[in-house]
């Protein structure tokens, strides 16, 4: 089965690649990145520029980066119902389950290339045009070079929890409808739906987009010298997003196995 | 509010809920958790309960409680008062009124006719008000009174029926020429040529025979200030001699305070700015103290703006310790806080405190954190009178020990009717109340040791329109203990 899964996932992999579309995110975020210069410039003071990479990743991933995921994964179940072409790719010795792991697996890569490449292209900014030397005050070096590597990979690693429940949520979105304007339509209004109602509701702790910027904190604690500590709330990333994640994936495979592919 | 007020007491400490009109609490101080407030207690009627006495009227103890209904008519004089072991010290214009309270009235036990150094009402007081002028210098018993003056620091002494000026302290700084405004040179008959004021500004600490002066002046990208400590020697005809002269420069922000017991005048203060990291602005307060003569500064900073006490002795060793406070509505990045701010009202708040130890070091990682909800009454962008008060600090209080254990308990008005109260159970606080007291309107928590009896009571003054209504309606719930 892992195999087939391998398989399939190398093949949409290599279909999304041909397509321009794949590009319009990832060009998004690093030129997020780069206006965040704008705002928040850089410049070689001796001062620590870390402040622009806890400024830039936050704004380009928690907002844009989240957007454009949503909308690349709406579309990644939709678009082959739409055409028809999901009827030949079973053809092939591929179980539903097993194309919609592949295509599971597409969205994480795609979220991932977005989380490393807005991480490179913040350090290499921060590295280039300023100072990534520690972050101190008064003269004493508080969280060095290394702490804050440290902090921002362990958040770039914790990240990936919420990315995953939001790409299962949109491919599951994505098995519910025929075209790929409406499902990221829906996946869109439905997510915003919700963040509009989850405080009032009292839900916020069981939305997954609650700690989309948890694995930050720590690392924008330190730029700004608060004692930031991961725990709770790392925990609570971490279980309310895999557990959406594969609530989200299960609901996916039902849907998509009751569905008749021939209508 | 009175008639339908209920106090609802789940485990633990209880509560007497009682009305004092005319109490006005003050808020704590933000580097001693202590409550000044306008209001002495002393046992005027000798039944070993402290009586608690306000400015136009006292309230007689029973069964340990200030009662209302035995409330008696503090004395029609204009004077500054103070108490000393049931009687009440009147400093009038022209001489001195020492009086107890007996027989249903008030008896003189001296007067006599005295020239004051520095006599000066309050703007806004037209009979009593309360200064602490009573101090015993020479540990005899018998108080001395203590005045500062233009010319120093006054010392009246008691010669058996009478107080005379035994000496005056030359501590305290020069007078200095303010600078007046400018005057009206028109119509003419309004010009008029004033004799130029004088002011003299410093922090006096008396502790027996220590008498310390603090000033400060402008400095280099701060404040330098000037610490002098005397010890006076009553038996000698107080007879000075200066223990130490230093100065210290220290930046912007920083209050002279008392952290711990080691004699030595320690610095606290704190300041709030807006941190760039995030697109929306969050706050940060950092909280600063320096223990060793401003050698070293210790700060400590959280996502905050100012809160209601930084610094209180909250496990009662003696030594202050830290507390520091987030709010959790700026956790979370642009989007969350922005959608928080727009459409929740449940605040998540955090409180930690570190422990200060023997070296005057407060601790890197919080030693006490607890966290707590608080239900706005609307979403923060609403900016309601609630609201407000919660960006300004007032709504968490932990400078309160209802139960008496020597451990500081949390006060939080977590919604605009209702105050939960956490007792502190050895590690940290548990997660459900001790007591929670419901009350209708909206109101002003304030906590104080109201009747002395070593335990924290909490007074709640009514808000009518967005500040404090006349404190005639103040209630207060007095705590029981377990």
């Amino acid at each position: 089965m892992i195999g087939r899964i391998w398989t399939a996932y190398t093949v949409e992999l290599r279909k999304a690649l041909r397509s321009a579309s794949t590009y319009v995110g990832p060009v998004l975020v690093m030129l997020a990145v780069a206006g965040a210069l704008v705002v928040h410039p850089v410049d070689r003071d001796g001062a620590s520029d870390y402040g622009f990479v806890a400024y830039a990743t936050p704004l380009a991933l928690n907002l844009l980066g989240i957007f454009m995921t949503l909308v690349f994964c709406s579309g990644l179940v939709a678009s082959e119902l739409s055409h028809g072409t999901i009827r030949m790719v079973l053809v092939r010795p591929l179980l539903r389950r097993e194309f919609l792991a592949a295509k599971l697996l597409l969205g994480m890569t795609y979220a991932l290339g977005l989380v490393v490449l807005v991480a490179a292209s913040a350090w290499g900014t921060a590295h280039a045009l300023g100072d990534t030397a520690g972050v101190g005050y008064g003269g004493e070096i508080l969280y060095t070079t290394s702490q804050m590597r440290w902090a921002y990979g362990a958040g770039m690693l914790l990240s990936m929890a919420p990315f995953a429940a939001a790409v299962s949520y949109a491919v599951f979105i994505s098995t519910l409808t025929r075209s790929t304007g409406p499902a990221a339509a829906l996946s869109l209004g439905l997510w915003l739906l919700v963040e509009g109602i989850k405080h009032p509701l009292g839900i916020e702790a069981y939305v997954f987009s609650t700690y989309l910027e948890t694995p930050w904190r720590v690392f924008s604690g330190r730029v700004d010298l608060i004692d930031t500590a991961w725990f709770p709330e790392a925990k609570y990333c971490l279980g309310v997003s895999l557990a959406m994640a594969l609530t989200f994936a299960f609901l996916s495979v039902y849907v998509l196995n009751r569905r008749n592919l021939n209508e | 509010m009175t008639a339908t007020a209920l106090a609802l007491a789940l485990t633990g400490v209880s509560f007497i809920a009682h009305d004092i009109p005319g109490l006005s609490v003050d808020s704590v101080d933000p580097f001693t958790g202590q409550n000044s407030g306008r209001f002495r207690n002393a046992d005027l009627d000798g039944d070993g309960h402290p009586d608690l006495l306000l400015a136009d009227s006292a309230y007689r103890s029973v069964d340990g409680w200030p009662d209302a209904a035995a409330a008696i008519e503090m004395p029609e004089l204009r004077a500054a008062c103070d108490v000393w072991q049931g009687l009440l010290y009147c400093r009038v214009r022209a001489g001195l009124d020492v009086m107890e309270w007996g027989e249903g009235h008030w008896r003189p036990v001296l007067t006599h006719d005295i020239v004051w150094a520095r006599w000066r009402p309050p703007d806004d007081s037209g009979g009593l008000w309360f200064e602490r002028f009573l101090h015993d210098m020479d540990a005899d018993g018998v108080p001395e009174i203590v005045i500062p003056a233009a010319t120093g620091l006054s010392v009246y002494v008691r010669d058996e029926t009478v107080y005379r000026e035994a000496a005056v302290l030359d501590v305290l700084p020069p007078m200095a020429l303010c600078t007046d405004g400018p005057q009206r040179l028109w119509p003419a008959d309004a010009r008029s040529i004033r004799f130029p004021s004088r002011a003299m500004h410093c922090r006096l600490w008396l502790d027996g025979r220590h008498v310390t002066v603090i000033t400060d002046e402008e400095g280099r990208g701060g404040e330098v200030w000037h610490v002098r400590r005397f010890a006076v020697d009553p038996r000698c005809g107080f007879e000075m001699t200066e223990l130490e002269s230093m100065q210290i420069a220290l930046p912007p922000g920083f209050e002279p305070c008392a952290l711990n017991g080691d004699g030595m005048v320690d610095f606290a203060g704190g300041d709030w700015s807006f941190s760039d990291r995030m697109p929306v602005p969050s706050p940060v307060f950092e909280t600063q103290a320096t223990t060793d003569g401003g050698r070293s500064i210790q700060v400590r900073r959280s996502r905050s703006f100012t809160p209601k006490c930084s610094f209180i002795d909250f496990d009662g060793d003696g030594d202050a310790d830290m507390i520091t406070e987030s709010m959790g509505v700026f956790d979370g990045g642009v989007r969350e806080t922005a959608n928080r701010m727009l459409t929740s009202r449940d605040v998540a708040h955090a409180i930690e405190v570190r422990f200060q130890d023997a070296r005057g070091r407060f601790s890197e990682k919080a030693d006490v954190c607890v966290r707590v909800t608080i239900s706005l009454d609307k979403p923060l962008w609403r900016q309601t009178d609630f609201g407000n008060r919660y960006l300004a600090g007032e709504l968490v209080d932990i400078s309160g020990d209802f139960n008496g254990d020597g451990y500081r308990d949390l006060a939080v008005q977590n919604s605009p009717n209702r105050i939960s109260l956490f007792e502190y159970a050895g590690r940290g606080f548990p997660r459900q109340p001790a007591a929670l007291l419901a009350f209708d309107d909206d109101a002003e928590v304030l906590v104080a040791d109201v009747n002395a009896d070593g335990l924290s009571d909490v007074a709640l003054v009514p808000r009518d329109g967005g500040s404090r209504a006349p404190s005639g309606k103040t209630k207060v719930y007095f705590a029981q203990g377990e």
